[in-house]
């Protein structure tokens, strides 16, 4: 069978070009689902194929595109407005993901449209972070007092907040994975490489090997994989752009054995190479596999994220799609805390909370 | 009036006096002072101080927009 | 080939197979359904729009079907699908016609960003069009059904298109969606225009959808140039009054009135510019209708000043 074509795109962008309009059609619809149309743009635009898209799906990309620069033009003033809130904080702040992307230039920023920014600020401080952030006008968006202690207790960062005036999100963080996880990446550790942002005092960026990390262990963490194409193109992209320095793979899988992020780094390899063909030396796999896990649960796991990790579009789903997603669903949770304080929590959601309906 | 702030993505609807400080400071930077020179003689004040405190206020408005910056 | 070519039952045929094609201003729809009464109303509505032969693209694709629960047997439903996902809530099935209408705004509002898109009416004559943004139940519709009956060409009566390259209004006739009493004042004063059957309840009233002219359906891939930027207030008994409007508070209202105005950032700025720029500037109230038409065909272009 041939690969979907949202993956054939990113595989081969050269191809694109023999594509007859009913592919485009179906690839449009795809990379919609997964939040790619502007990515698919940009992958376009880079290799100069644009002109070479017939016009009816050539618009539609222009449709997604016309956003991209107001985008970041947004992302850069509510960045200057963070600082500015934080500006009496005597912490440092990292910024996480996609607005790191943005403001350290990397092209993993490029096509990725987002909501929230994320930052890592040290857990000692993550009270005085609060407060200033209350103070210039972002108020905590979970009012529901069991989500408030849900957050408080258990996880790595604070309910987002939201800002009153212009309604973007913040989501501030302690720790890159929850406090009942299995696994603790120590977050000074990350704090301490982390690099400075010229022109953003006081903030910074994760060091290459832990941005890449933290994309991994927050994608193969994860239990809800709408945009998990998305998550697993920066990976590619990230990957890409930072392996040009010669001692970027053994760094990378020397720093996942300091962090405890050897099994997600793992997947992360796995599924750039297998889904997208990203190009990983094949000693950077080797060293990798240290972190494989059996081989039964190694099949499991990629008959599940072959799947999951598509585009939710009914062309890309199969009879066991669902099944798939609903499984990585509770592997998540289960990641996230022991199973007595998961069944409580479930429980919770499920029975008590508040619907939205 | 009406200004795009091309950083922070807002349209403001400006009067004639603020539209006129800002285009000011389009050319290059001022203080207080060269700032109530320039227009103090346009405002139906009464004296020299009641312009400029109408003149800081309209600063200060322009600097809650971001359209300027004081420092 | 257009709609009218088809017999009910072959329309009602193909929209529950593979669906039709169907051109609506410079949008292709791929429409699917087995609801009897939306085939009926896109046989009734749409019967001047054009067919496509070519069935390999689509910009949005779209469906309406009955949500498949239990609700099926005591009080049916129907679901808007984009592309499989549904971006509203269910509403009641005989909503099944103006909830069409209202998710394929929603397909061009949310997606066609080469476009500013502002909530107005828009009719054009002699070369020269008129928006008409205005708020829910300034009487907006109504006063577009009416001018489009007297000869005005219809653009639009809920989006109109300003294409940021060139600053030219796009036309995207689609019927008109009148409310409450604008349905019976409209049959009075036009009785010649068909309509669909009253729906009743709607979140925003009773709700009757009208035909767009042939002529205006016609014309629809024919971009307009802006001469006026006028809002409408129907008030009873009011006198009919058109009054000028500054330029900057213009502006303001109608980015308010955009969806995509802040999203499009410096070009949405640019190409609002340009258009109110080139445009007279009016509040105006009415509370007859003939004398808003006599109005609106006293309308003068504006001289360029340069």
């Amino acid at each position: 069978m041939k690969p979907p074509l949202i993956l054939q795109a990113f595989r081969q962008p050269d191809a694109l070009t023999t594509f007859s309009l009913l592919d485009w059609d179906m690839l449009l619809r795809q990379a919609r689902k997964g939040n790619l149309l502007v990515r698919l743009y940009t992958l376009l635009q880079e290799r100069d194929l644009l002109q070479q898209v017939p016009p009816q799906p050539r618009e539609q990309l222009e449709w997604s595109q016309a956003v991209a620069e107001r985008h970041r033009q947004s992302v850069h003033w509510e960045v200057k407005q963070i600082q500015k809130a934080l500006s009496q904080v005597d912490a440092p702040v990292v910024l996480l993901k996609g607005a790191a992307y943005v403001l350290a230039g990397l092209p993993a920023a490029r096509g990725r449209i987002f909501t929230d920014i994320d930052i890592l600020v040290p857990k000692a401080s993550i009270n005085q972070v609060e407060a200033a952030l209350m103070l210039h006008g972002w108020m905590s968006t979970h009012h529901d007092a069991y989500d408030q202690r849900y957050y408080r207790t258990w996880m790595h960062e604070l309910p987002p907040m939201q800002n009153i005036r212009r309604g973007t999100v913040i989501d501030v963080h302690h720790a890159i994975l929850p406090e009942t996880a299995y696994i603790h990446p120590d977050s000074s550790k990350l704090l301490a490489a982390a690099q400075d942002l010229p022109g953003y005092e006081g903030f910074k960026v994760l060091a290459p090997s832990d941005m890449v990390l933290h994309s991994a262990v927050h994608l193969f963490h994860e239990g809800e994989l709408d945009n998990g194409l998305r998550d697993l193109t920066d990976i590619d992209s990230l990957l890409r752009h930072f392996s040009s320095h010669v001692a970027f793979w053994p760094e990378l899988i020397e720093r996942a054995q300091v962090l405890e992020l050897s099994r997600p780094l793992f997947y992360a390899l796995r599924y750039c190479s297998h889904l997208l063909h990203t190009p990983v030396p094949l000693s950077a796999i080797e060293a990798a596999e240290i972190a494989k896990p059996n081989r039964f649960t190694l099949a499991l796991m990629d008959a599940l994220y072959s799947r999951a990790l598509l585009p939710m579009h009914p062309s890309c789903s199969d009879w066991c799609t669902d099944t798939a997603r609903r499984l990585l669903y509770l592997r998540a949770n289960w990641l996230r805390m022991p199973p007595l304080l998961l069944a409580r929590h479930l429980f919770h959601k499920a029975f008590i909370s508040p619907k939205e309906e | 009036m009406v200004i795009y702030n091309n950083t922070s993505g807002d349209t403001h609807l400006l009067g004639v006096d603020a539209a006129q400080i800002l285009l000011l400071f389009e050319q290059a930077p001022a203080d207080l002072g060269i700032v109530s020179e320039q227009f103090a003689t346009g405002f139906p004040a009464e004296t020299h101080e009641e312009s400029t405190l109408q003149i800081e206020q309209i600063l200060l408005q322009l600097h809650e927009l971001a359209l300027i910056e004081i420092c | 080939m257009k709609v009218s070519a088809l017999t009910t039952a072959e329309l009602e045929l193909q929209l529950k197979q593979s669906g039709i094609f169907i051109q609506t201003g410079p949008f292709v729809t791929h429409l699917q359904t087995r609801i009897a009464s939306v085939a009926q109303g896109v046989g009734l509505l749409y019967t001047d729009f054009s067919l496509l032969e070519q069935t390999d693209y689509a910009d949005f694709h779209v469906s309406l079907e009955r949500p498949h629960n239990l609700r099926r047997w005591f009080k049916p439903q129907v679901l808007f699908r984009f592309d499989s996902s549904p971006p509203f809530k269910p509403l009641p099935l005989d909503q099944a016609l103006p909830m069409l209408e209202w998710g394929l705004n929603w397909c061009v509002s949310s997606h066609a960003n080469r476009y500013l898109i502002i909530h107005a009416a828009v009719v054009e004559k002699d070369g020269y069009a008129a928006i008409l943004p205005a708020p829910p139940g300034s009487g907006k519709s109504t006063l577009c059904a009416a001018l489009v009956n007297r000869g005005w060409r219809l653009l639009s009566d809920e989006l109109t298109l300003v294409r940021v390259d060139d600053g030219k209004l796009i036309p995207l006739p689609r019927p008109v969606s009148l409310k409450n009493q604008s349905i019976d004042v409209i049959q009075h004063y036009a009785p010649e225009a068909i309509f669909s059957p009253k729906v009743h309840d709607t979140i925003k009233g009773t709700v009757a959808l009208m035909r767009p002219p042939t002529a205006s359906v016609a014309r629809a891939l024919e971009p307009a140039q802006i001469a006026w930027v006028i809002f409408p207030k129907y008030q009873a008994g009011a006198s009919t009054q058109l009054q000028l409007l500054p330029k900057s508070r213009t502006f303001m209202r109608v980015a308010d009135n955009a969806f995509n105005y802040s999203l499009l950032g410096t070009k949405g700025f640019e190409t609002l510019s340009n258009l109110i720029d080139a445009a007279d500037c009016y509040d105006f109230t009415y509370s007859v209708l003939d004398e808003a038409i006599a109005t609106f065909a006293a309308l003068k272009p504006p001289t360029f000043n340069t």
